[in-house]
């Protein structure tokens, strides 16, 4: 009895000479919800590896708090709250303290984070990250919760890691193939071709574009020379009205007909051209729809625009030199 | 803008049109007013030809024209160019303003002869001031008559009477 009362006076001794170094914050164990508890371990080891060894801020050992919170017979593991947080940091007694969470629901998995300022009525920082995708993906998004909670920059390579995992859960979640197709059919109904352009594939685009175009101009065209004929018809009546002699009443009356039927004629090519115009149209708007690429080609256009970034030819770029 | 478009209204209505005349079945010669209609205003004036349509080997004519004294006042008189020649033709008219009859008498002199004229074209204009408004019939009478350089008749198949619609005066 004796010895584990000097054993405890000796911890919170310890503990308190670690605060007066500047150990001012805990990283309390990330509960696991839907995960096995080992995962959740060994991600909290690894944010813990990151919080101290890349971003380097002193951190209180993990074995020192579980064995103070074991005095309280408190289990780390289970605190992810904001009032948890703040009852664990005045046991303690540091200035910060973060606890988080992983929550597999379903085929998402749901991280969160805060950091809580002992001194602050008000939360610090949160971070929530949800997303699909493969359990080992936990690992670059607790780097980045962490980066995120203590507010530092990311390395580039965890940033395109981080934008990777993101587009690939949207991905896999059919977000980026439902909103791909909504915009594509959305911009094809506002302006041919525009849609297509969209998903890149510029030659239809154009395509479209110059038809209807074309289409258009031609419309307008039979358009202005209904107008033509219309006017000049009345002129051709005014002149039958007002003459008085039978060979040019015959002569203005046959001008007339023709204007009428040149008239009649420019109506009907327009509206025939109208409806090509409008069946294009429509036409346009489901190739758009069916032309958007599906979720399977969705996912390999991200693998291979994130197996093509900037930092990875950088790398390889290293290595090449290494080697000579 | 296309909602816009429509057909004009294909209207021949020109008295003097021969193809109208055949399509109406009017039969020629005839003699009609130019116009036909005309719409005007109380307390205003018209002018109106009297016109003789495809005739053949015309030297005189006798127009005689019934109107509704009470609603019209005959303005003037003057003689059409159809009978025109290097002597002006002979040209005179009675008014009975009391019956509502218009007679004009015209004929054609030449040198030596009488000189006819074959077709279409003016044998007087006459000019009518509206006193009423409504609708106001004119009409030819079969007073009406041609005859050729030998004072023979030449029958006139048709007689068309002409309307002039008088609004109030505004």
């Amino acid at each position: 009895m004796k010895t584990v009362r000097l054993l405890r006076s000796f911890l919170l001794l310890t503990i308190t000479l670690a605060i007066g170094h500047g150990q001012q914050l805990a990283i309390l164990d990330i509960a696991p919800v839907e995960i096995p508890e080992t995962d959740a371990l060994n991600l909290s080891e690894h944010f813990r590896e990151v919080v101290s060894s890349k971003i380097g801020e002193n951190i209180i050992p993990i074995d020192k708090v579980r064995e103070v919170l074991s005095g309280d017979k408190v289990n780390n593991r289970w605190c992810a709250e904001e009032w948890c947080a703040r009852e664990v940091g005045e046991l303690l007694g540091v200035e910060k303290v973060i606890v988080s969470s992983i929550w597999k629901d379903g085929e998402l998995y749901k991280l969160n984070g805060k950091l809580v300022a002992m001194e602050d009525t008000l939360l610090e920082k949160e971070h929530t990250f949800n997303f699909a995708g493969e359990e080992e993906s936990l690992i670059p998004e607790v780097e980045v919760m962490a980066y995120e909670l203590l507010s530092k920059q990311m390395p580039q390579e965890l940033l395109l890691q981080h934008q990777y995992i993101d587009e690939r859960s949207l991905a896999l979640q059919g977000i980026t193939e439902k909103k791909t197709r909504l915009t594509a059919t959305l911009l094809s109904t506002a302006v041919p071709g525009l849609g297509q352009i969209y998903l890149k594939r510029k030659l239809w685009g154009g395509l479209w574009m110059a038809t209807q175009l074309s289409l258009g101009a031609a419309t307008l065209n039979q358009y202005l020379s209904y107008k033509d004929s219309y006017d000049e018809f009345y002129v051709f009546e005014d002149l039958y009205q007002a003459s008085t002699d039978v060979d040019t009443i015959f002569a203005y009356r046959n001008d007339m007909l023709r204007t009428y039927d040149n008239t009649k004629t420019f109506i009907d090519q327009r509206k025939q051209l109208t409806q090509i115009i409008f069946s294009l149209w429509a036409l346009n708007i489901l190739q758009a729809n069916i032309m958007s690429p599906s979720t399977e080609e969705i996912l390999k256009d991200i693998s291979i625009r994130f197996s093509h970034n900037p930092y990875n030819r950088q790398s390889q770029l290293r290595l090449t030199f290494t080697i000579e | 803008m296309f909602s816009c478009e429509e057909l004009p209204v294909l209207s021949f209505d020109n008295p003097l049109d021969l193809t109208t005349a055949e399509e109406l079945n009017i039969e020629l010669p005839a003699v009609v007013f130019y116009p036909d209609s005309i719409p005007m205003e109380a307390g205003s004036s018209a002018l109106l030809q009297v016109f003789a349509m495809e005739v053949t080997g015309l030297s005189g004519a006798h127009i005689q024209i019934n109107y509704e004294q009470q609603k019209l006042n005959l303005k003037s008189v003057s003689k059409g160019e159809f009978l025109n020649s290097l002597i002006d033709p002979g040209f005179f008219f009675e008014n009975d303003t009391i019956e509502g009859l218009l007679d004009i008498y015209t004929i054609s002199f030449g040198e030596d002869s009488l000189k006819n004229v074959t077709g279409t074209g003016s044998l007087a204009i006459v000019e009518f001031e509206a006193t009423a408004p409504g609708k106001i019939i004119l009409e030819y009478t079969d007073k009406c008559e041609f005859v050729d350089e030998n004072d023979n008749p030449i029958e006139i198949k048709s007689l068309l009477y002409g309307v002039l619609d008088v609004a109030k005066k505004s």
